[in-house]
């Protein structure tokens, strides 16, 4: 639904290879909606940037991070700043060249509107300094919803 | 091309090992939409009368419909089914249908039979067929994690069979998505048959829609329609009411159709207080009508997908079980050896009831004691089914029609079925669920309840299975189908014309069932519900009249415009439905 939501608003389809949130799988019965977490300065994906200026921004009214889509260089180019996130959370568009980052929507989020889980702080929240890898999610996740759990399922 | 469609179709020959992509005819597309539209007329034009369902001829087709990858949806499965040797079909929801659509195709069609296993792979243009030697064996789950851990992707989807599709138990089932059944009918027992275990896709090319600002308009009002009994419960919900005041739930095979104690062990309610974490959706719903359960602790600990209406009804109630927890444990064997659990059940129940009128003796059940009292029975015949272990198990994996045949004695009576499909957890004695005893006669499936109980009922469940989309989520989608799929498509259908498809496809099948050899002798319920009145509950002492069930049976062949006698369409009927062809090959089997 959310990834849905994301690929009608930002790409005009549905697709949700181009979209900014993906809901990944995990063992047993997880799932965990993967999506920008907006570390804190100095951000991973900026720094690994090659370009100058880099072609991701922070937006400074809303603090999320804008690509500029028409300098990225891709995936095949380059591709950094996918492997320096700690979320896993940077893909890239299938046939465009550019990389796929949240940008919050302006603060109205299309994914938000259509889910009933997802909520929207609307300040960036604090505590949470660096992003998580989903299987790091899906392990703590797993551990506090089956705790109980004897076998190892 | 045409919104919504992606105008390919796969064609994989399993025997060659060949695969080559196929354009769709746009026009055979407008005139049958796709899904069991597109099965239907495939079978009849692929099939030949008469054909072993187990030959590698026999197609097995995935197929799509238009919204699939749109609004909430399902993949069908089209075959020559095993268990009646007519249609086969199975539909499946989850995610795989729509990561399908967004691989680019409209469907895949296998043919032949592969020498060794082998598994099918796409990723977009990309389509190879591996070896799945090391795969042969596994369970659904354990197929799904070691693809995923193979392809290095934990974003493909999969549909696999289990040890029942492989060891050609005739009620296999494919399974997508480690919970989401392709099961009735023999599914997973023809894909068995052909040494396919498993197809595993990744798709990322999206599907295009003429209209975007028009489907968005309309899907955001259609997603606000739908219920909070569904969003809760999902179809657990339906249990209790088909319990205590419809009186139709199938209990000790179908002897009762009330069961006392299942509001307290495995009612929706109840199952959500003591086992339920979670709701969980398929692709693009709002619904969540299925369930993330867990047993906590003991010897049937487990995490899985939730129980639904028919779980409950065929593990608990039809074999008269009442521990929740084994409850949730089969449904997670089911869903692991590839089984039906409707038809599990059913089987289940038959040989228990077997054994209580002294049909099956002690040695025939091989040391078990299959007394309705001993509930964990149901987990050991069900492996025993899965595996083919035994004499009993190998019987019990025949299906209960021709398990009957074989054990003689005048178990034919005991065993529920139609055209050899066992009955879905909906009775018909007390005429008060939306089942009919002409539901189960007339509907082309066998015991399939999700049919309806007159012509024009019919053929709006058709248009829904020819989009293929979900039954459940269409509780809030359902009456804006026809205009959202012309916005997708940039058709504009109008309504009569919408449904006279439905009626096409299903005349389509029809004449697929009558040149199997299906008449009107075929059309009938099992024997108990003419002769036993139901002992208990609202509806006590409701039997169905067999002269009040000919003459609805007269009226609905008259509706649809088939021969009274034989039920074979009429030319008429075909020709006004432009079917020519079909029409001119019928001629031969009416005067006979």
């Amino acid at each position: 639904m959310c990834e849905v939501a994301c690929s009608i608003k930002k790409e005009r389809t549905i697709n949700p290879e181009v979209s900014r949130i993906r809901v990944y799988p995990f063992h047993p019965e997880i799932e965990i909606p993967v999506f920008c977490n907006v570390c804190d300065d100095p951000k991973p994906c900026i720094a690994a940037c090659p370009q100058s200026p880099p072609v991701i921004s922070v937006n400074e009214k809303t603090m999320a991070l804008k690509v500029d889509k028409e300098k990225c260089l891709g995936k095949d180019e380059c591709g950094r700043c996918a492997k320096a996130c700690p979320a896993k959370a940077i893909r890239f568009h299938p046939q465009g060249k550019y990389a796929l980052i949240c940008d919050l929507c302006d603060l109205n989020p299309a994914c938000v509107g259509f889910c009933s889980a997802l909520s929207f702080a609307s300040e960036t929240h604090p505590g949470q300094s660096y992003a998580k890898p989903p299987e790091l999610v899906a392990e703590q996740l797993r551990k506090s919803i089956y705790y109980h759990l004897k076998t190892d399922v | 091309m045409v919104g919504g469609y992606t105008g390919k179709i796969l064609k994989v020959d399993l025997t060659r090992e060949k695969v080559e992509t196929k354009n769709l005819d746009m026009d055979f597309a407008r005139k049958y939409i796709g899904g069991l539209g597109f099965g239907y007329r495939m079978l009849w034009d692929m099939v030949k009368p008469g054909l072993d369902p187990f030959l590698p001829e026999n197609p097995l087709m995935f197929l799509l419909g238009p919204l699939n990858g749109i609004i909430p949806g399902k993949l069908v499965v089209v075959f020559k089914s095993p268990t009646t040797c007519g249609v086969g079909v199975a539909f499946a929801s989850g995610q795989f249908q729509a990561e399908l659509k967004f691989a680019g195709y409209d469907g895949i069609i296998f043919n032949g039979r592969a020498d060794n296993p082998v598994c099918l792979y796409i990723k977009d243009d990309l389509v190879e067929l591996r070896n799945a030697r090391n795969l042969w064996g596994k369970t659904t789950h354990e197929t799904e994690e070691a693809l995923k851990k193979e392809m290095r992707d934990p974003l493909i989807r999969v549909a696999s069979i289990g040890p029942a599709g492989e060891k050609q138990v005739y009620f296999a089932s494919i399974i997508c998505d480690k919970g989401k059944a392709a099961a009735r009918m023999g599914a997973g027992t023809v894909m068995g048959s052909k040494n396919l275990k498993a197809v595993a896709v990744r798709g990322t090319q999206g599907v295009k829609i003429e209209n975007l600002e028009e489907f968005n308009r309309l899907f955001k009002a259609a997603i606000q329609k739908s219920s909070y009994n569904w969003k809760r419960f999902g179809s657990t919900q339906f249990i209790a009411r088909a319990n205590y005041w419809l009186d139709a739930y199938p209990h000790k095979n179908w002897q009762k159709e009330y069961d006392p104690h299942v509001i307290r062990t495995c009612d929706g309610p109840a199952l959500e207080l003591k086992h339920f974490v979670r709701r969980k959706s398929c692709f693009n719903c709002v619904v969540h009508c299925d369930a993330v359960a867990v047993v906590r602790s003991g010897k049937y600990a487990c995490v899985t997908e939730g129980p639904e209406h028919e779980h409950v009804a065929f593990l608990s109630g039809d074999v008269d079980m009442h521990n929740s927890d084994i409850l949730i444990y089969g449904t997670l064997r089911c869903d692991e050896l590839g089984l039906d659990v409707i038809s599990t059940g059913s089987v289940i129940a038959f040989a228990k009831e077997l054994y209580q009128r002294g049909i099956l003796s002690k040695e025939e059940a091989e040391g078990l004691d299959l007394s309705w009292e001993n509930e964990e029975t149901v987990l050991t015949l069900m492996e025993k089914i899965a595996y083919r272990e035994g004499n009993l198990g190998n019987l019990l994996a025949y299906g209960s029609k021709i398990a009957s045949e074989k054990i003689g004695k005048g178990a034919k009576y005991y065993a529920i079925q139609c055209k050899g499909t066992e009955m879905g957890g909906h009775g018909i004695r007390s005429r008060l669920d939306w089942t009919r005893p002409i539901t189960f006669a007339t509907g082309l499936r066998g015991g399939n309840h999700n049919e309806a109980a007159f012509p024009l009922g019919q053929d709006i469940l058709m248009t829904e299975n020819l989009l293929v989309v979900c039954i459940f989520s269409n509780a809030a989608v359902r009456y804006e189908l026809l205009p959202i799929l012309n916005a997708v498509t940039g058709w504009n259908i109008p309504e009569e014309e919408y449904y006279k498809i439905g009626e096409r496809v299903t005349n389509v099948g029809k004449a697929f069932m009558v040149r199997e050899g299906f008449r009107r002798e075929h059309d009938i319920i099992p024997e108990r519900f003419f002769r036993e009145p139901l002992p208990t509950g609202v509806a006590k002492g409701a039997t169905v009249d067999r002269e009040l069930f000919e003459k609805e049976l007269d009226e609905y062949y008259e509706e649809r415009g088939w021969d009274k006698k034989t039920s074979i369409p009429t030319s008429n009927k075909l020709r006004e439905l432009n079917l020519e062809d079909i029409d001119s090959e019928l001629e031969k089997y009416r005067g006979a």
